[in-house]
C-alpha cells in the first residue's frame, strides 16, 4: 500500500461545545478527496482546523501526519508552518479573497512570484500580462478565483485545500475552473481536499468523498460507490434531495402531510394567462453615459397553475425582467399584462399588488428584523384591508401553516429562524394575499439541498392546491428541469430558448442552452426504486 | 570669611534682582478688556477698570475721603451760575504724548464729536455731557464751560465719567476718531504701552506724571480669561497678582487659600427692575406697588452674598452726601398689604411675563427668587430667560418685567435714579411707561436747582410718589469682588468699578 | 475637470448657505448696536451707530453689501474694534492653528496606536480597558476636562501656568483637553476599522498563503484602515475648531475660537461671518484632500472618478 501523504486521526473542535468528533482520514498524493454536508455540518472547520485557521477560542484535539512529521492539532501554530508551501486553501468567495487595494500583481510578489504572468496561464488566464496590473474589483467572479488558485499555488505546495470554490460562481464558470484545476493537480500530481455540498461536482472530480453531518463524517468510500448505493441514512436522504431528470414533477421529500396531491396540477392543462410580458426593453446608463440595454425585447406569458422556468447566468436579465412584473424596474418598453389587463406600474393600483408577488433570494434581507412573523405576515392584510381585524391573525396563522411553518415559530422574530424557516415565512406573506402570480427570484439558492427540497416540494403542493402561476428564477438547471413546465433561457437580455421544459433538455436548439446544461455537473444514474424504497421506509 | 561675605552678597544680589523685577510688574486677569480706551466710546466695567489709571478729570472725586472734590487738572473753580463753571487749569501738567495741557485740551475733550453731537460717530458721553453748550478759552489756563440749562451737578459733571481730559493734539492728528480712540493719551499715572483688543492691555508707570500719589507698579497687564475657574486656578497658581469678577460661590475658597484673599463690596450700583406698565396687567399701579410690597429683598442679599452687599435705601446712596435722605426707611416687604392690593386691583392671576438673562453676578438666581416670592403673594410669574439685551428690552407686548443696573455715574439722584425714571430717558422713549407731569415738574427743579435743601424736599416727594406708582424696584446693591494674591500685593478698593493702581491703592509686599 | 468644477461650484454655494444662514439667524435674534453700547447710551448714539454700519439698511441689502464686498476681497469691518474683521482674524490665527497642529497629530499618535493594539488584543483587559477609557474620555466635555487638567496640574501640583501662553508647557493643557477626546474617537475608530479588516476573507487568504503575521500587517491590514482613516480624519478637522473654542476659552488663549464666541455674542457680523467663511472653507478643504486621498489609496475610487470624468 502506498504511503498516505497526509494523514488526520482524532480531531475533535470545539467552541463551547463541540462541533466536529473524531474526524479521521487520509489523503493520498495526487487524489482528489471531496468532503460533503450541508452547512453546519463542520466541513469547513474540519479544513481549517489542519492548517491552524480557526476563529480565536476554538479547541482542538487530534494529530496529523504529514509526510513523515506529525503535528499536534491542538498546537495552531504547528500546521501553520506547512500553510502556502505544503497545503494551500481557497475559499468560497473570490471577489472578497483578494485586497481590494492590491494589484494582481501585488499579490502574487507577495507570495514570491515575480514571473506573475506565466502563473496566470497556467490556471487558465492568457492574458496575463495585462491582469498583472488591475486591481480585483476590475476582475470577474471566476477571474478572481483563478487569481487566487494563481496564489494558492505560488509555492508548489502537495495539497489543495478548495471549500467550496465555485459556489459563488456560474455552471459556465464553474465548469470551467474545475477542468483547469483537475489539469494541474494531474500535472504535477498534487492533491485536492475538496470541500462542496454539490454532489454533482462529487461524482465528476472526486476520487473518493467523505460525507459529514453534525461533526461527523457519517460515511466514506469511493465517489461513485457512494453516490450510487449510499448506506448512511444521512447520506440517502441527502441524496434524495437532490433533483434529476428522474425526480421530475414528483415531491423530493416523503413524510408530508399532502403526499396524495403531488403534482396532479402539473398535469392539468393550464387555464387562462395569468401573467404576460410583451416586448419588456430595460435600458440603465453606465457611470459613463453609455446606455446598455439589459433587457431587450423579453416576452413571456404564464398561464394559472404553471410554473416558468427563467433560466440564465449572472447579468443575463432574468432578474430585471421578473422584476418589471411588480414595478420594482420600470421597462422602457413593452407592457406588463395581468389577466389580460394592462398594467401600468407608474400609476400603481392595490389590486395589482395583489395579484403579483416577489420572493427574493435573501429571505433574512426581506423581512423586518424587530417584528415577528406572525405579524409580518398578517401587515399586507392589514395593508389591503382583507377580512375582519379580529381574523387577520388567524389567517396569517393559517397562510404559515399551508408554509408548513411549526406554530411554535409564529411569534419569533426572523433572527430566531433558520434560512430555510425563513424562506418559509416570506412565501407565507407572499401568499397572505392569494395572488394570482408568484414570483420567486433565486428563491431556493441560498438553501441547503435538504431545506431546498422542502421548499420545492412546498411551492409543488402550493400549486397543487391553490392553482397560483409562479414565474421561478434560478441558475440551477436540475432544479429547474426538477420543478418547471417550461423553461424560458436568458442570455445577454433576450430569451435565447424557450419551450416545455422535458424537450429542452432533452434536445436543445441553441448552442448556449447546450454549453449550460453540458455544464452541469452529472449525477450518477441512480436505480429510482432504491430511492422509492428509502422514500416509504 | 572672604567667602561668605561674597556669598552671602551674590544671595543678597539675586533677590534683589528677583524683587526688582517681581516686586512692581502687575499681572490682573480680567474678564475682558475694553474694545477703546476712549472714555467716551465705552462705558463698561471693563474700561473703568482701566481708563482710571490713564485720564484724570478738572476735579478729583475723593472716593476714600467721602466723595469730596478736591482739585486735579483743574487748581480751582467758581461757579458762576447754575449754567457756567469756570476752571483754572494746573500749569506743566504733561500729556503721555509730551504736550501740556492747556485750554485746548478741555475744548477738543468736550468737542462736539466726543459729546455725541455728530450724528455718524457713536459715542457713549452724550447722556452725560450732552447739555454742555460751548466751552470758552478765558486765557491758555482758564476755561469756561456754559451748560445749555441751568444744571444742578455742574461741578459733580467735570468729576466723573466720563468727563477725563483727552490731548487736543491727539484728537488733532488723528485721521479718524477711531485712530485717535486707539491712541488712549491721557495725564493719568499710567500710559498705555500696547493694547491688543480682546486679548492684553499693557500699562507703564509715567514717570512725568503730574501729581501725588505716582503709580505703584512699573508695568500692568490686564490679561484676559474669560473663564472665572481660571482665573481662580491662575491666582492661587500664583500666575495673576488681581483677579477680577469672582463671584460670590468662589468667596470662600479663595479667602481659604493661605495667599489669596478676597477684597471689594459694594460699587455705587443698584440692580433693579423695570415695569413696563403700557401693558393691560402693570398698567395699574397697585398691582406693580404689590410686586414691591413682595420682594424680601434681605433675603437676596443673604441668600447669594451672604451679607457682603447691602438693600439701599430708594434709590439712592451713602455716596450722595448732602443729597442723601439718610432717614428714608428701607424698601417694605409686606405680604399681606401687598396681597390686599392685588385683591382691591382685582387682579385675576394674569400671566406676567420676568425677562432676564445672565449678565449680572446672581442675575437669573435672583430672578428665581423673585418668581417665588411673588408667587407667595399670588402673582402669576412667567420666568424668560434670553441670550442677550436685545431680546430682553425688545419692545413687544411680552416685555412686561426687565432688570438692569442703576449706576450712580454722579453722587445725586441725577445720576441714578433721574437718569432711568426721568421723561428723556431711554426708557420713557422706549415707551416702558409716560412719566407723570408733576413727576416732569419735580424732576426739571431737581436738574436745574443749586439749591441743596430744596432739592433734597424734591427728591424724597418724587420718591414718594414714584413708591405710589412705582416703575420699577430697587432690589440690592450690586458688589464686585476681586481675588487678590495677598502675598505679593494689597489692593484698597474703590466704592466704584474704578481700580485705583495708585500707591493709595495698590502696595507691593 | 468637471469634477473640480462641479466640486468648487457646490464649496461657493455651501459657503454662502452657511455666511446667509448666520447671518440671518444672528440678525433677527441680537442688535450689534445695543450689544456694542451700553445700556446708559443716548438714543442718538444707537442711530449714529447702525448708520455708521449700515444697520440702518434692509436686512437683504445689509447682506447684498457684504456680498458684494467678498467678491471684492473685503471682509468687513468688526464693529468692536472699528478694524478690518480679517486682520483680527489673522492675528488670533496662528495662535488657533498652533493648537490645532499638535492636536491632531497628540489625537492621531495617541489613539491609531491604542485602537490598533486593542483591536488586535479583542477582548483582552487591555482592550476593555481602552474601550472604557475612550467612552470615559468622550463622556466628559472638553471643557470640564480642561478645568479637571488644570485643577490637577496649576492648582494642586503646580506645574504649569493655568492660562495663556507663558512657555512650552502651556500648550500641554489645552492640547490634552482637545486631544483627549479626539484620540479617543480615533481609537475607537481604529479598533472598528481594525476588527473588520481583521476578519475580512482576505486575510484567510493571506495566512493560508503562508504569509507572516507582520508581513499581512503591512501588506493588507494598514493599507486597508487608511480609507476609514482619512475619512474619520476629514471629520476630525471640523470637531478640532469646535475643539480649539473651548480650549481658548477655557485657557484664556487668544485665538480665533475665544474671537468667535466674543463676536457671536456682541454680534460682530463681520468677524463672524469670516471665521465661518475660514473654518468652512478649511472644512472644504480638507474633505478635498480626504476625496484626493481616497483615490490614491483606493482603485475603485480611482477607477469610479475616471468613469466620471470621461463622461
Amino acid at each position: 500500500m502506498i504511503h498516505p501523504l497526509l494523514t488526520v486521526q482524532g480531531m475533535d473542535i470545539a467552541f463551547t461545545e463541540r462541533v466536529c468528533a473524531d474526524i479521521g482520514f487520509e489523503l493520498h498524493r495526487g487524489e482528489w478527496l471531496g468532503l460533503v454536508g450541508e452547512s453546519g455540518s463542520g466541513k469547513s472547520l474540519t479544513c481549517r482546523g489542519l492548517i491552524g485557521l480557526l476563529p480565536e477560542g476554538a479547541q482542538v484535539t487530534g494529530q496529523m501526519t504529514y509526510g513523515d512529521r506529525v503535528f499536534d492539532l491542538s498546537n495552531p501554530q504547528a500546521p501553520a508552518r506547512l500553510r502556502g508551501v505544503e497545503i494551500a486553501m481557497i475559499f468560497q468567495d473570490p471577489m472578497s479573497a483578494l485586497d481590494p487595494l492590491m494589484t494582481v500583481e501585488g499579490h502574487l510578489k507577495l507570495r514570491g512570484r515575480a514571473d506573475g504572468a506565466d502563473l496566470l496561464r497556467q490556471v487558465g488566464l492568457p492574458d496575463g500580462e495585462n491582469l498583472l496590473k488591475s486591481f480585483p474589483h476590475q476582475l470577474s467572479g471566476g477571474q478572481c478565483q483563478r487569481v487566487a488558485l494563481a496564489c494558492a499555488l505560488a509555492r508548489h505546495p502537495k495539497i489543495l485545500i478548495a471549500d467550496e470554490p465555485t459556489t459563488a460562481l456560474d455552471v459556465t464558470v464553474q465548469a470551467g475552473i474545475l477542468r483547469k484545476l483537475r489539469q494541474l493537480t494531474d500535472k504535477q500530481g498534487m492533491s485536492v481536499l475538496f470541500v462542496t455540498h454539490d454532489l454533482g461536482v462529487v461524482s465528476e472530480h472526486c476520487d473518493r468523498v467523505m460525507v459529514m453531518n453534525a461533526g461527523r463524517i457519517v460515511e466514506r468510500g469511493t465517489a461513485q460507490d457512494v453516490l450510487r448505493a449510499p448506506k448512511a441514512g444521512y447520506t440517502q436522504n441527502l441524496l434524495r434531495a437532490i433533483p434529476t431528470p428522474a425526480t421530475r414533477g414528483r415531491r423530493l421529500m416523503s413524510a408530508t402531510p399532502s403526499e396524495g396531491e403531488m403534482s396532479a396540477a402539473s398535469l392539468r392543462q393550464p387555464a387562462e394567462v395569468a401573467l404576460s410580458l410583451k416586448h419588456i426593453r430595460v435600458t440603465y446608463q453606465r457611470p459613463n453615459g453609455q446606455r446598455v440595454n439589459a433587457v431587450d425585447g423579453v416576452s413571456l406569458s404564464l398561464r394559472s397553475g404553471e410554473i416558468l422556468g427563467l433560466v440564465g447566468e449572472s447579468g443575463s436579465g432574468k432578474s430585471t425582467v421578473a422584476k418589471t412584473a411588480v414595478g420594482l424596474v420600470h421597462a422602457d418598453g413593452g407592457s406588463v399584462e395581468l389577466a389580460g389587463r394592462p398594467v401600468d406600474w407608474h400609476r400603481p393600483q392595490a389590486e395589482w399588488r395583489r395579484a403579483v408577488q416577489y420572493i427574493f433570494q435573501d429571505p433574512l434581507g426581506a423581512m423586518d428584523p424587530l417584528s415577528r412573523i406572525l405579524d409580518q405576515v398578517r401587515t399586507p392584510l392589514d395593508i389591503h384591508d382583507i377580512g375582519q381585524r379580529r381574523d387577520r391573525a388567524v389567517m396569517a396563522g393559517k397562510r404559515l401553516a399551508e408554509a408548513r411553518l411549526d406554530p411554535a415559530l409564529h411569534r419569533k422574530k426572523p433572527r430566531m429562524l433558520s434560512g430555510g424557516q425563513r424562506q418559509r415565512a416570506t412565501i407565507a406573506r407572499a401568499l397572505a394575499l392569494s395572488p394570482k402570480v408568484l414570483i420567486c427570484d433565486e428563491s431556493v439558492s441560498a438553501l441547503d439541498v435538504s431545506v431546498r427540497a422542502h421548499i420545492l416540494d412546498l411551492l409543488m403542493d402550493l400549486r397543487a392546491q391553490t392553482g397560483v402561476a409562479i414565474l421561478f428564477i434560478s441558475h440551477d438547471l436540475s432544479v429547474i428541469h426538477h420543478l418547471c413546465d417550461r423553461v424560458a433561457v436568458m442570455r445577454g437580455g433576450r430569451i435565447v430558448e424557450e419551450g416545455d421544459t422535458a424537450e429542452v433538455f432533452a434536445t436543445p436548439q441553441h448552442d448556449y442552452t447546450r454549453a449550460l446544461l453540458a455544464a452541469i455537473p452529472k449525477m450518477p444514474e441512480r436505480d429510482i426504486g432504491t430511492l422509492l424504497q428509502g422514500e416509504s421506509a | 570669611m572672604l567667602k561668605n561675605a561674597l556669598r552671602a552678597g551674590a544671595a543678597t544680589l539675586v533677590i534683589l534682582m528677583a524683587g526688582g523685577a517681581m516686586a512692581s510688574d502687575l499681572k490682573v486677569a480680567v474678564q475682558a478688556v475694553p474694545a477703546s480706551i476712549d472714555p467716551a466710546s465705552e462705558n463698561s466695567n471693563v474700561s473703568l477698570r482701566v481708563i482710571y489709571s490713564v485720564y484724570d478729570t478738572l476735579v478729583k472725586t475723593d472716593f476714600r475721603d467721602g466723595g469730596k472734590l478736591k482739585p486735579a487738572l483743574a487748581t480751582s473753580w467758581t461757579i458762576i451760575d447754575a449754567k457756567t463753571v469756570e476752571f483754572k487749569l494746573r500749569p506743566n501738567v504733561k500729556f503721555h504724548n509730551g504736550e501740556t495741557l492747556s485750554a485746548d485740551d478741555i475744548v477738543a475733550t468736550f468737542s462736539p464729536v466726543r459729546i455725541g453731537l455728530d450724528p455718524n460717530i457713536p459715542v457713549e458721553s452724550k447722556a452725560f455731557l450732552g447739555g454742555i453748550d460751548h466751552v470758552e478759552i478765558v486765557d491758555p489756563l482758564t476755561v469756561r464751560i456754559h451748560m445749555k440749562k441751568n444744571d444742578a451737578i455742574i461741578l459733580q459733571r467735570f468729576a466723573n465719567f466720563p468727563s477725563q481730559i483727552i490731548s487736543a493734539a491727539a484728537l488733532k492728528s488723528s485721521a479718524s476718531y477711531q485712530d485717535f480712540a486707539a491712541k488712549a493719551i491721557g495725564t493719568g499715572p499710567y500710559k498705555l504701552k500696547s493694547f491688543k483688543p480682546g486679548d492684553k492691555v499693557v500699562l507703564e508707570k509715567f514717570e512725568g506724571y503730574w501729581g501725588e500719589p505716582k503709580a505703584a507698579a512699573d508695568e500692568v497687564t490686564f490679561s484676559v480669561v474669560p473663564e472665572l475657574s481660571t482665573r481662580v486656578a491662575g491666582l492661587v497658581s500664583g500666575q495673576f497678582d488681581l483677579i477680577t469678577e469672582v463671584g460670590p460661590d468662589d468667596i470662600k475658597q479663595i479667602d481659604a487659600g493661605k495667599n489669596t484673599k478676597v477684597v471689594g463690596g459694594p460699587i455705587l450700583n443698584i440692580l433693579g427692575l423695570f415695569y413696563d406698565s403700557t401693558n393691560d396687567v402693570l398698567a395699574d399701579p397697585r398691582i406693580r406697588e404689590a410686586l414691591n410690597l413682595s420682594i424680601d429683598r434681605v433675603k437676596l442679599v443673604n441668600s447669594f452674598y451672604g451679607g457682603r452687599t447691602e438693600v439701599p435705601h430708594g434709590w439712592q446712596m451713602p455716596s450722595f452726601g448732602d443729597m442723601y435722605l439718610a432717614d428714608r426707611p428701607l424698601p417694605e416687604y409686606n405680604l399681606q398689604k401687598a396681597k390686599a392690593l392685588l385683591k382691591e386691583a382685582g387682579y385675576n392671576g394674569a400671566e406676567i411675563v420676568y425677562r432676564t438673562r445672565n449678565y449680572y453676578t446672581k442675575q437669573i438666581e435672583t430672578a428665581q427668587i423673585l418668581q417665588s416670592m411673588w408667587k407667595a403673594a399670588g402673582l402669576n410669574i412667567k420666568l424668560e430667560i434670553k441670550e442677550n439685551g436685545a431680546q430682553v428690552f425688545a419692545d413687544d407686548d411680552r416685555r412686561m418685567i426687565v432688570d438692569g443696573s442703576f449706576s450712580a455715574y454722579y453722587p445725586d439722584p441725577l445720576g441714578q435714579f433721574w437718569r432711568r425714571f426721568g421723561q428723556d430717558t431711554t426708557y420713557a422713549t422706549g415707551k416702558y411707561w409716560k412719566v407723570d407731569p408733576d413727576m416732569v415738574a419735580m424732576g426739571d427743579e431737581l436738574a436745574t436747582s443749586i439749591d441743596t435743601a430744596r432739592r433734597r424736599e424734591i427728591f424724597g416727594k418724587m420718591l414718594d410718589k414714584f413708591d405710589k406708582e412705582p416703575n420699577g424696584a430697587v432690589l440690592y446693591d450690586l458688589a464686585a469682588f476681586m481675588g487678590e494674591r495677598s502675598d505679593r500685593v494689597s489692593l484698597k478698593v474703590l466704592p466704584n468699578e474704578y481700580l485705583d493702581l495708585t500707591t493709595d491703592g495698590l502696595s507691593f509686599k | 475637470m468637471n469634477w473640480i468644477l462641479l466640486r468648487t461650484g457646490r464649496a461657493l454655494l455651501t459657503l454662502l448657505l452657511l455666511i446667509g444662514f448666520s447671518f440671518f439667524v444672528l440678525s433677527i435674534s441680537g442688535d450689534p448696536a445695543l450689544s456694542h453700547l451700553s445700556a446708559d447710551v443716548d438714543a442718538s448714539a444707537i442711530d449714529a451707530f447702525r448708520r455708521k454700519w449700515g444697520l440702518d439698511l434692509p436686512l437683504w441689502q445689509q447682506f447684498f453689501i457684504y456680498v458684494r464686498g467678498l467678491f471684492h476681497g473685503d471682509f468687513g469691518m468688526s464693529y468692536a474694534t472699528g478694524r478690518p474683521a480679517l486682520e483680527q482674524i489673522m492675528a488670533g490665527m496662528p495662535v488657533t492653528v498652533s493648537l490645532m497642529l499638535p492636536t491632531i497629530f497628540a489625537a492621531i499618535g495617541l489613539g491609531l496606536p491604542l485602537g490598533a493594539f486593542a483591536a488586535m488584543r479583542r477582548g483582552s483587559t487591555a482592550d476593555r480597558l481602552t474601550i472604557t477609557l475612550s467612552v470615559l474620555a468622550l463622556a466628559v466635555p472638553n471643557f470640564l476636562l480642561g478645568l479637571m487638567l488644570m485643577y490637577v496640574f496649576s492648582v494642586h501640583l503646580g506645574w504649569i501656568e493655568p492660562s495663556g501662553i507663558v512657555d512650552w508647557r502651556s500648550y500641554l493643557m489645552p492640547v490634552a483637553t482637545m486631544a483627549l477626546p479626539m484620540a479617543a474617537i480615533f481609537a475607537r475608530f481604529t479598533r472598528s476599522a481594525m476588527l473588520e479588516i481583521l476578519s475580512h476573507p482576505m486575510l484567510d487568504t493571506a495566512r493560508a498563503g503562508g504569509l507572516q503575521p507582520g508581513r499581512i500587517k503591512r501588506a493588507h491590514v494598514l493599507p486597508n484602515i487608511a480609507v476609514p482613516l482619512v475619512t474619520i480624519t476629514a471629520l476630525e478637522f471640523g470637531h478640532l475648531f469646535t475643539a480649539a473654542v473651548v480650549a481658548e476659552s477655557v485657557f484664556g488663549w487668544p485665538g480665533t475660537g475665544r474671537l468667535l464666541i466674543d463676536s457671536v455674542a456682541s454680534r460682530d457680523f463681520a468677524v463672524v461671518q469670516a471665521i465661518l467663511l475660514l473654518t468652512g472653507t478649511t472644512m472644504i478643504l480638507a474633505n478635498l484632500l480626504a476625496d484626493i486621498a481616497y483615490g490614491a489609496i483606493d482603485p475603485r475610487v480611482r477607477d469610479q472618478r475616471r468613469r466620471r470624468v470621461k463622461a
